[in-house]
């Protein structure tokens, strides 16, 4: 499937700032399952755009704004190509046994800020597994768990909530439902990564937008697995589906803190004055040479 | 020279010249009220203290002498003479290359001092020993100052916050007499133009240039305009002057430009032509083009961008 | 009578041997023989006076420090010139191989892991590890540009490395402190010994950093980045800035423009090649790093990367003093420099090995375990102070996480005597030597600080535990 996309974040300020530094991580991965056929990017006010790729294989823009300003314009566009994955079959799951499964993985099987686990999450994730030793499945019961005990809702919490809260407020957006499963995944010994990326839907958790649509969407998180014997498997626990070609990855890392979309500091005079606009539209080229992509302020 | 080291050199300068009169102006108040046997009440009088040391806006209650004893020894009130001692000596510390050592040590040690002993039984107990010891430990960093710091950018911008910080504290003294008195009488008593005088350190100056004769245009012209008077306005916004000629630093020609004009209108306006609505207008006019010049010089030197908050954000 | 000559030992002491005192000390007890108790004492307020007198304290000037003042004790450590010579080569080893390793990690292709020399999830589970470092450039030599390497003498007198210290390592100001004070407390002593002098460090730290400057910057501008005065290590900071003649920076004084390190002045912005930060890697910039921190200079990151500013010590040093990663520096110093190691280690047991795991549960009461990723002390279960009862409950946690600990021997560190309560007493002793590692080369600063256990059989020399310190004679040949 050929997917052209369009990232746009507006910041509007309600005095000037100035001294700004941003870094931005919104360019679909190159690999994957996933192929890039263009990606531009566009800072306005004009200023030049340093890249580098980070230890994650992510592509980081990053951009300075030093004069003062009011408004800061961030526009990204993408065309990629993107596969359905195949899907794994099983993979022997033996636990603290399996030594190099543990090496390979250490990162990946460490709580951190935003997936760290307790007894509670442990036992529910335990209760997932159905006692059974294949990574695939018990991926699939720990998903299913995630996608009946936490409803979507969008706006409920802030990132940075760490999976208890998740678990006891019973609500989240998907950034929410993939740290919760990560940390479940990692409870019981098995490594998971979050992934951020875009999904071509209405909304997050409707996958079913007629392919020609113009779609507005925010961007999208979900997460992959270690399966043994066969390597990284991606799920969409917001969609308790798997991952398929409407999901267009930019990153992976431990967590969220590894693959903030766009993250940044700036000057200014007071506290609390900024309004910042998300913009992210996805859609279906029909012809390359057809602009048309409808822009709608959407309050983040 | 880092613009953090000069903000820190202005305001040391600002903050030994307020305590400094703080101190001076609280002891005249404790003077005045227990001296004068006037009209007055005791909390009218500190009220129109606070305002005199423009914390009118701070809701600090007025209870009696105990204001008093609060603007001296309450850690937690700001604009108190402990508080005041406690930020020029942070920023001492964190300039320290800066100072001389002895006038790092004459600072500290007043820090220490207040910092160490019972300030506030001292404080209600013996206000004049108190306020006495404070005053003159600030006069001797000013003359540790005068003594032994070089000539350079450090002396500069310490002098700039000290001489600013004087004017702004004798217009605001003015202002809050000129109108009480306008409401009084028009011709006050004699006691009452010496307690003015004595409030700004004025009055053995003053009797030296014009005698016994208290006329109120002459001790208002005094105060403002007389150059050879160290403590007057026009003496204070001169010495701020040419302090910005000879640090000639970054983009200054507006700072420059607005030291001049507010010196030549204090220097050249002529009082006796203004009335007395005209001249309560005027006293107004300079503590605000005053207050404007110190934001100026914050803006050319330390900031210049502007005050500066840091904001983090990250976006989806 | 002689107050060092009647003076007996404990352990293994660094006066005298055997027979009596070692022939590099026997002009030191000679000295000290000319005095009386009574004139020792004297002496020690003098140092103590002239300390107070120099504010040369520790915690800064928090009221209730005010009055504490570093502790330096009377009588000098003495190291022979063929000793030293010993321990200057093998510092100068191991940081080569450190400064290796890390650039390998963080800048090459990570080919130790390759080898399987060293396992990857090892570092990756250090905390000072830094992935945000990957790819960024070091000029060769400016990874473990100001290293202090502990260094302990065990039972047989023989020295043994206890732990690298290779991100802001701190005390090199007492060095020097110490030095002057002793010059004239004990300038007597100092006439019958050849001692080789520490006063050019501030010069040779100054010539390390401008090394390291951008390529064409042909005066480079070094600064100091500092917390700020709240930090306990600010009289260092502000030592070292007066010693190299260089700013004192904190994060709001810096600006970053077009990936340029610039100083805020009266003048305008002031451009920055070099920066020896005392501020630790999370801080360093909020866009990068912890957003919420005030002591960095936003944008720092991407200047550091562009290669337009250098950082001393660069980001993710922690990788290589871990405890993790201890163990096996021996290995690497084989793996990348193709030599012996001249210092050994503490004796270290890693207990995911299966059949250490097994020694280290046998043998726990005579062993220290260190928890991997925990710093600053925390979670040390010393064993021989441990109940049957801990041991077992320790024993239950290595089997359960092997991967969290490491276990070492118990090392009795040497004695020294030292001027306690008006008299000359054995006290343990250890020995942080201060190396510098530039574009030019590596330079080991003679001596370095001797920390002193100041309580009667304690093994603690930190300073904030109430440890104490001892100038540091290295004599010439």
């Amino acid at each position: 499937m050929q997917i052209s996309l369009r990232y746009v974040t507006h910041f509007v300020y309600s005095t000037p700032v100035w001294e700004s530094h941003n870094s931005l991580r919104a360019c679909p991965v190159d690999g994957d399952g996933q192929r890039l056929l263009d990606y531009q990017l566009r800072i306005a006010p004009d200023v030049p755009v340093y890249t580098y790729t980070d230890s994650w294989g992510t592509r980081v823009d990053t951009f300075d704004v030093p004069q003062a300003h009011s408004e800061l314009v961030v526009t990204a566009t993408a065309s990629v190509e993107t596969t359905a994955p195949a899907l794994p079959i099983s993979g022997p799951f033996s636990g603290t046994a399996d030594i190099g499964y543990i090496e390979d993985h250490w990162l990946f099987l460490q709580p951190t800020r935003h997936t760290r686990w307790s007894e509670q999450l442990t036992s529910a994730a335990k209760e997932a597994m159905y006692a059974s030793t294949d990574v695939v499945e018990i991926a699939l019961g720990i998903q299913r768990v995630v996608g009946d005990t936490i409803e979507y809702r969008p706006g409920a919490t802030e990132i940075g909530i760490d999976p208890e809260r998740i678990w006891e407020e019973r609500a989240g957006v998907c950034q929410d439902f993939a740290h919760l499963t990560v940390g479940l995944l990692r409870s019981v010994g098995i490594a998971a990564r979050y992934v951020s990326g875009y999904f071509y839907a209405s909304d997050p958790t409707n996958a079913g937008a007629s392919e020609t649509d113009e779609i507005r969407v925010a961007t999208h998180a979900w997460v992959e697995v270690a399966v043994p014997e066969w390597g990284w498997w991606a799920i969409d626990p917001t969609n308790a589906s798997p991952v398929g070609e409407r999901h267009v990855k930019i990153g992976h890392g431990r967590d969220y803190d590894d693959v903030t979309p766009l993250r940044g500091v700036y000057y200014g005079q007071s506290d609390h004055h900024l309004a910042a606009e998300v913009t992210m539209s996805t859609t279906r080229i029909v012809n390359e040479s057809v602009p048309g992509v409808v822009l709608a302020a959407e309050q983040q | 020279m880092l613009s953090r080291h000069a903000e820190n050199l202005f305001w040391i300068g600002r903050y030994i010249e307020r305590a400094e009169d703080t101190s001076r102006l609280l002891d005249v108040t404790y003077h005045g009220v227990l001296e004068a046997g006037s009209e007055r009440s005791v909390d009218e009088v500190w009220s129109e203290a606070l305002e005199m040391l423009m914390l009118e806006d701070e809701g600090i209650e007025v209870v009696g002498h105990h204001v008093g004893e609060r603007l001296i020894a309450d850690r937690t009130e700001p604009g108190s003479l402990v508080s005041t001692v406690a930020r020029a000596r942070e920023n001492a510390l964190a300039s320290r290359e800066w100072l001389s050592s002895e006038v790092f040590e004459a600072i500290n040690s007043l820090h220490i001092s207040l910092a160490t002993t019972d300030l506030a039984h001292a404080a209600r107990d013996r206000p004049y020993e108190v306020l006495r010891n404070i005053k003159t430990s600030c006069q001797a960093i000013n003359g540790s100052v005068d003594s032994a710091m070089p000539r350079g950018e450090g002396y500069r911008f310490f002098m700039v916050g000290q001489q600013t910080e004087r004017a702004l504290i004798t217009s605001r003294v003015l202002r809050v007499w000129h109108r009480r008195l306008g409401q009084v009488a028009s011709h006050a008593a004699f006691s009452e133009w010496v307690l003015l005088l004595r409030t700004v350190s004025a009055y053995e100056a003053y009797l030296r240039v014009h005698r016994a004769s208290m006329e109120e245009s002459q001790v208002l012209s005094f105060l403002v305009q007389y150059p050879e008077f160290p403590r007057s306005v026009n003496h204070c916004l001169g010495r701020v002057e040419s302090l910005l000629v000879e640090l000639a630093a970054g983009d200054d020609t507006r700072v420059r430009r607005q030291a001049g004009l507010l010196r030549s209108t204090v220097e050249y306006t002529e009082l006796g032509s203004l009335g007395r609505g005209g001249l309560g207008d005027f006293l107004a006019t300079i503590e605000s083009g005053l207050l404007d010049l110190a934001e100026s010089v914050e803006q050319t030197y330390f900031r210049p961008t502007g005050p500066v908050y840091l904001h983090s954000y990250e976006a989806f | 009578m002689g107050t060092l000559s009647d003076y007996v030992g404990s352990g293994f002491c660094e006066m005298n041997a055997a027979s009596g005192p070692r022939e590099h000390y026997a002009a030191l007890v000679d000295r000290f023989d000319d005095f009386d108790l009574t004139a020792l004492e004297t002496r020690a307020h003098l140092i103590e006076s002239l300390f107070r007198r120099q504010g040369i304290t520790f915690a800064t000037y928090a009221e209730e420090d005010l009055e504490r003042t570093w502790p330096l004790d009377l009588v000098p450590r003495i190291i022979a010139a063929d000793e030293w010579s010993n321990i200057e080569t093998g510092l100068t080893q191991r940081v080569r191989a450190l400064n290796a390793f890390l650039h390998d990690l963080y800048q090459g292709n990570q080919e130790i892991f390759r080898d399987r020399v060293l396992p990857r999830w090892l570092v990756e589970s250090s905390p000072g590890y830094m992935p945000e470092a990957t790819g960024i450039p070091v000029p060769q030599g400016g990874r473990c540009v100001i290293s202090g390497i502990d260094l302990v003498r065990d039972g047989e007198g023989v020295y043994r490395v206890l732990e690298d210290n290779l991100r802001v390592p701190s005390g090199i100001s007492y060095v020097l402190e110490n030095r002057v004070a002793m010059t004239r407390v004990l300038p007597q002593a100092f006439s019958r010994y050849r001692v080789r002098p520490v006063a050019h460090f501030g010069a040779s730290l100054l010539r390390a950093l401008r090394s390291l400057a951008p390529p064409g910057v042909d005066d480079p501008v070094v600064v100091i980045l500092t917390p700020g005065v709240h930090n306990s290590a600010y009289f260092e900071h502000a030592f070292l800035a007066r010693l190299m003649g260089v700013e004192l920076v904190e994060g709001r004084d810096l600006a970053v423009d077009g990936r340029v390190v610039y100083a805020r002045t009266t003048q305008g912005l002031s451009r920055v090649d070099v920066i020896y930060r005392r501020v630790g890697d999370e801080f360093l910039d909020p866009v990068v790093f912890r957003p919420d921190s005030l002591l960095g200079v936003p944008g720092l990151m991407s200047a550091v990367r562009a290669g337009n500013v250098a950082l001393a010590n660069p980001v993710g040093n922690g990788a290589a003093d871990d405890k993790g990663i201890y163990p096996f520096v021996p290995r690497i110093i084989e793996y990348y420099l193709g030599e012996e190691p001249i210092l050994p280690n503490v004796t270290t047991y890693l207990p995911w090995e299966p059949d250490e795991l097994d020694h280290v549960v046998e043998n726990l009461g005579t062993l220290v375990m260190k928890p991997v990723a925990e710093s600053g002390g925390k979670g040390i279960v010393f064993g021989p102070n441990c109940s049957e009862a801990e041991l077992e409950e320790v024993a239950a946690t290595l089997r359960a996480d092997p991967r969290g600990y490491i276990a070492q021997e118990v090392i009795q560190l040497s004695t020294h005597p030292t001027f306690i309560d008006g008299r000359l007493a054995p006290r343990h002793i250890d020995l942080r030597p201060f190396v510098l590692s530039g574009a030019d080369g590596i330079e080991v600063v003679p001596g370095g600080l001797t920390r002193v256990a100041l309580r009667e059989g304690s093994l603690v020399v930190n300073s904030s535990q109430g440890g104490g310190s001892k100038d540091t004679w290295v004599l010439a040949d």
